[in-house]
């Protein structure tokens, strides 16, 4: 008889737990060529962008160059304007816009920004394209990867990485060409003459480039690109989403061509496994909705092609929604992109107004720290102050300094100064005032430089007028 | 960059905007805290934009002082004058830069002054760079300049230091320093 205080020993097996591969060593993605619609837009979306990027510091404006971080001088030229770094929360706020673009852009139609216009996608895809076109298609890059090492070979992965060293070199010159001035980079880089600083961060840049474009590509994505992983929050059912419609495909399977899918009891999908072919991620979309896919829509134009050729209606892997997948329709407007449309509006309409309505000048006035105040020979009171005058406007402007704040105070020295356009003056100046008119040993001084030809451009700074105490 | 300066004379490079500007950073640091940052001084802090030099203005006399710094030595002459002895020769210096003064005293006063501050003022008040003793006629007063204070300076006399910059600065920074303030009186 069982004891029923006891509880029966049950065998418990354990579940069958896969192996987890921290590291996720897979095979190496050798990606198929494809063409169709998406990848045009792909090429009508990343020209321009490539182009602007390489382009643009080769452009000059006002006689510098167009866009130039210049770190050293601590001034940000974009086009016609220039940057100080008192400007730096204008750039916060520009981050900021970026981000709730990003949010609602995701939202309404996913992973755009990945899958069209991220560099990250962009090089990959301009390195591919020079895969191709040096070492063949697939199938050739496999058998050749898994053949023998022979000249044919040697010579061809030569070319590829010559060309992809190329392609790195140009972008990460391009790149430090936005912090040091283009045009004499490149002429030293020619001449072997760059300093120091310049010729690392374009050794840096290009390495980066090259590695990054050439062998880490889809792991970026997945692995270290942030934005690949927190997105999710951001999707609901309504978003777009590149998606295989499984309710129409399967059950998949092979077929000849012209047979009557029904009666075999088959979907549409004849398991070609194009789809997984070209995917630069290397996944199978007919799975769902996984975080690797980067919304590159390779995968629709490859099966759309195959429908084609099979005389099926497209769209079987397409740009939809769950609601849509679920037999629903897809709702557009919802709150949560009207949400963020509304936020990035009103960041936008605050850093247009913060953008130009702040006074490109600065003063700063620092007390003498040696002396709480001098008396003259007459038994008037002075106190000593340095005055830290920037005009950050990219004219010259004569500017006036007033003082108000105390009863009868005079400025001892000059009241003038003309500042060229950029320039940061120190200007230290006396203020003399009758000690018997001051209640107080400590009285608010305020000065004031204001441009004599612009009224508008003017700027205040508070400070302290010390007396004696009796 | 500084050793190019070096090499150039004070009057020379008194000018340049560059030394200006370092000049002014390191007047900044290491004088500004006795003489202002406008280097206009204060009580008892020599004006060093003015044309009036205690021990001279020219470009070496700048540099010595700076180098070896300057220890001045106004005895203090109440004991051997009197209290009246004092305001006699307080009256005589008020005269001297054309102030209003009662003519007794200043007669008196031109006595005491002839024996005891001709020697360092000279006879004529003007001063004496070499020893370091003010002109007492241009209206300008390091510790003051009314009636009290030319008193008290007499009676108690003045021993103003200025450091020496040796130790702390080098030798190019001098030089540097030396152009700035031949500069300001420019």
């Amino acid at each position: 008889m069982a004891d029923p205080n006891l509880i029966d020993v049950q065998e418990i097996a354990p579940a069958e737990v896969g192996e987890l591969d921290a590291n996720q060593h897979r095979e190496k993605i050798y990606t198929r060529k494809i063409e169709g619609f998406f990848q045009r837009v792909r090429l009508y979306t990343g020209w321009p962008l490539l182009l602007g990027y390489l382009l643009l510091p080769w452009l000059n404006w006002d006689g510098r160059q167009a866009v130039l971080f210049d770190l050293p001088e601590r001034k940000f030229h974009i086009l016609g304007l220039t940057f100080w770094p008192q400007d730096f929360p204008l750039l916060a706020f520009m981050l900021i816009i970026a981000a709730f673009a990003l949010f609602t852009v995701t939202v309404f139609a996913g992973r755009i920004w990945c899958g069209y216009t991220c560099p990250q996608t962009v090089w990959t895809s301009i390195f591919m394209w020079w895969e191709q076109k040096t070492e063949g298609s697939r199938n050739q890059r496999i058998k050749r990867d898994n053949g023998a090492w022979n000249l044919d070979k040697v010579w061809r992965k030569s070319l590829k990485h010559a060309g992809w060293l190329f392609v790195a070199f140009v972008t990460g010159m391009t790149f430090v060409g936005y912090f040091y001035p283009i045009k004499s980079l490149s002429l030293e880089l020619a001449t072997l003459s760059t300093g120091l600083q310049q010729f690392a961060w374009t050794v840096f840049f290009t390495c980066a480039t090259y590695i990054n474009a050439g062998w880490l590509r889809e792991k970026v994505c997945t692995h270290i690109c942030p934005y690949a992983r927190f997105q999710s929050v951001m999707f609901d059912q309504d978003t777009l989403i590149v998606s295989y419609d499984p309710a129409r495909g399967e059950t998949r399977g092979s077929r000849k061509r012209g047979a009557d899918p029904q009666s075999l009891g088959l979907g549409d999908c004849i398991d070609c496994e194009l789809c997984v072919q070209v995917c630069p991620t290397g996944i199978d979309i007919r799975n769902g909705l996984q975080y690797e896919c980067i919304g590159c829509a390779l995968c629709i134009d490859a099966c759309d092609s195959v429908m084609k050729k099979m005389d099926y209606q497209p769209g079987l892997i397409r740009y939809t929604s769950e609601h849509q997948l679920q037999g629903g329709n897809t709702y557009w407007i919802r709150p949560r992109l009207i949400g963020y449309l509304l936020v990035l509006t009103m960041m936008s309409g605050l850093f247009v107004y913060q953008l130009f309505s702040r006074v490109p000048l600065e003063l700063t006035v620092v007390r003498d720290r040696g002396q709480l105040y001098v008396t003259t020979d007459s038994g008037a009171i002075e106190n000593i102050y340095t005055l830290h005058l920037v005009n950050m406007d990219k004219h010259p402007h004569e500017f006036v300094i007033r003082i108000s704040g105390v009863e009868n105070a005079t400025l001892v020295g000059s009241d003038n100064y003309t500042l060229s356009g950029g320039e940061v003056r120190e200007i230290s100046l006396r203020v003399r005032a009758r000690p018997e008119v001051l209640t107080v040993p400590s009285s608010k001084l305020v000065f004031e430089a204001t441009a004599s030809a612009q009224p508008s451009l003017s700027v205040r700074s508070e400070t302290r007028f010390l007396k004696p105490v009796n | 960059m500084r050793d190019r300066y070096l090499a150039l004379p004070v009057e020379e490079i008194a000018g340049d905007p560059a030394v200006r500007k370092m000049g002014a950073r390191m007047f900044g640091n290491n004088c500004a805290q006795c003489h202002g940052s406008d280097a206009k001084g204060s009580y008892g802090f020599p004006n060093l934009t003015d044309d009036d030099w205690i021990y001279g203005g020219d470009a070496d006399t700048i540099k010595a002082t700076l180098v070896n710094g300057r220890q001045a030595a106004m005895p203090a002459w109440g004991s051997i004058l009197g209290d009246q002895g004092v305001l006699e020769t307080t009256a005589y210096v008020m005269s001297l830069n054309g102030r209003a003064a009662d003519a007794e005293l200043v007669a008196a006063g031109e006595t005491h002054y002839k024996t005891y501050c001709a020697a360092c003022h000279g006879a004529d008040g003007s001063g004496n760079h070499a020893l370091g003793s003010p002109n007492l006629k241009n209206g300008i007063w390091l510790y003051g300049g009314n009636e009290s204070q030319i008193a008290h300076s007499i009676r108690a006399g003045r021993n103003g230091v200025m450091p020496a910059f040796s130790e702390t600065l080098s030798e190019d920074k001098i030089h540097i320093l030396t152009a700035y303030v031949y500069g300001l009186s420019e």
